[in-house]
């Protein structure tokens, strides 16, 4: 739904996923959701929670569909919905197009938490050490092959041009949340190829190799 | 025929269908004036031959608009139904609780214009299990709803005026799926309905671990990686809900 801002369209689109089950959430649904979407693995998790209790919670007594009312609350919705339906006929009319805007810059593993970084390490077949120098933008953006580039975005739901931006953008080191004893600021040290940056994540042999390949 | 829905389940990668009697449903409705639909969208009993589930009047309002008609008839249907279904599920203790209900009625009937006139599959969902998807936005605006009352509570005495008893629990009494979902017998369910009332009073960390792990049947090692925390702190926390848990247990006998 395109109209609200509180809740990301995808997230809640995967909310909607979650919901279209009989009886309580599917938990091979929840993960397959939050491998799709690893940066709302706290969110659907959540979600999942109030759902179960909602439904468990239900009264037999309150039938779905009650007898229907027409209050002061349905009047302005209906005003909304007649404003709406007014105003997106008016833009498809309009002759003038404006023009597209500039996508914004972000990094996109910033809305990953500790679930959501495990989550997207599992989706790739990496683990947190990884995520954070991705995250941190340690790796040379131009020894990443296009293939690993897509099959990072797909894993992250997210456009691989965004993601290319985020990667080949200047190295910075994520300090939310963390302290430093030094006196002076950290200081950046050079980027890493991808292929150093896997050899030396702690991954597997298997792991390694798969990344390696893409 | 209908046209076929377009969301697709992100587990089977199959594209989402309707019950076979809402499809069944539509199939007549479409043949039927327009006149008689217009009267068929005003009943109210249930069990009337004529009665429309909303999945078909969801169909028949995207049908109308698309087709250049005006789909009032239907969209007035639905609103009204989901008007009467928020007073019976968001507990009128609910702070600024007209707001919220005319919120998320908004938000339904906005989405429901933008996807008739954009094209797009939003409502596939309210086709599919109409009681389900509005539940999740109901949910959804609640949570938003007391996060922002949350947000703006001035002082703590106030906050304990307020935040009282389970009106802020997600869904507070919750909106069923018709049918969707069938308690073992009653006494389980009167039992049951005292436990999840206590669990909406807990705190939000040991909500989570007694639902998932004792209600859900999740294991403590798949908690842990859903939460994001260790074993030994989902083991810490179910230890913690579960003493909560016994003295309502030993109230109840």
């Amino acid at each position: 739904m395109t109209s609200n801002e509180r809740t990301p369209t995808k997230l809640r689109d995967a909310y909607y996923e979650l919901s279209m089950s009989e009886g309580l959430p599917d938990p091979e649904m929840l993960d397959a959701l939050i491998r799709l979407y690893p940066q709302y693995a706290g969110e659907l998790t959540s979600f999942a929670v109030d759902l179960t209790v909602d439904r468990l919670s239900q009264d037999d007594n309150v039938a779905p569909e009650m007898l229907p009312v027409m209050g002061a609350a349905a009047s302005h919705a209906i005003s909304a919905y007649h404003n709406t339906i007014y105003n997106l006929r008016k833009r498809a009319a309009a002759d003038s197009v404006a023009p597209p805007a500039a996508a914004a810059l972000e990094n996109p593993f910033l809305r990953l938490d500790r679930a959501g970084v495990r989550a997207a390490a599992l989706a790739i077949g990496a683990n947190g050490t990884f995520i954070s120098k991705l995250r941190d933008r340690v790796i040379d953006a131009a020894t990443i092959s296009q293939g690993f580039l897509k099959f990072l975005a797909d894993a992250l739901h997210i456009e691989a041009e965004g993601l290319w931006a985020h990667l080949s953008s200047d190295r910075t080191v994520s300090t939310e949340g963390q302290h430093f004893k030094a006196d002076q600021k950290p200081v950046l040290g050079q980027k890493q190829s991808f292929e150093d940056a896997v050899r030396s994540s702690g991954l597997t042999e298997e792991q390694q190799r798969r990344l390696l390949s893409l | 025929m209908a046209s076929p829905l377009t969301k697709v389940n992100s587990k089977t990668h199959k594209v989402y269908q309707r019950r076979p009697g809402i499809e069944t449903e539509i199939d007549r409705a479409v043949a039927q004036s327009d006149e008689y639909l217009a009267a068929r969208a005003q009943e109210h009993d249930t069990k009337s031959p004529d009665y429309l589930h909303s999945e078909t009047l969801v169909h028949l309002h995207r049908r109308a608009v698309r087709m250049g008609m005006p789909g009032d008839v239907f969209m007035i249907a639905l609103v009204s139904r989901c008007e009467a279904n928020l007073k019976g599920t968001i507990d009128n203790r609910t702070p600024q609780v007209e707001e919220l209900r005319e919120e998320i009625l908004s938000e339904f009937t906005v989405a429901l214009a933008e996807d008739a006139v954009q094209g797009g599959d939003d409502m596939d969902y309210f086709e599919c299990m109409f009681n389900s998807a509005f539940s999740t936005l109901r949910i959804d605006m609640y949570n938003h709803h007391v996060g922002l009352l949350n947000k703006t509570a001035t002082a703590p005495a106030d906050v304990e005026d307020t935040v009282e008893g389970d009106i802020f629990a997600p869904g507070s009494k919750g909106m069923p799926a018709k049918g969707t979902w069938t308690p073992p017998n009653m006494e389980d369910l009167v039992y049951l309905r005292e436990v999840l009332a206590f669990i909406k009073t807990m705190p939000r960390e040991e909500q989570e671990v007694l639902v998932l792990c004792r209600l859900q049947g999740w294991t403590q090692k798949r908690a842990a990686e859903h939460l994001g925390v260790d074993v030994r702190t989902i083991f810490n926390r179910l230890e913690r809900a579960d003493v909560k848990l016994a003295s309502v247990k030993e109230d109840a006998l």
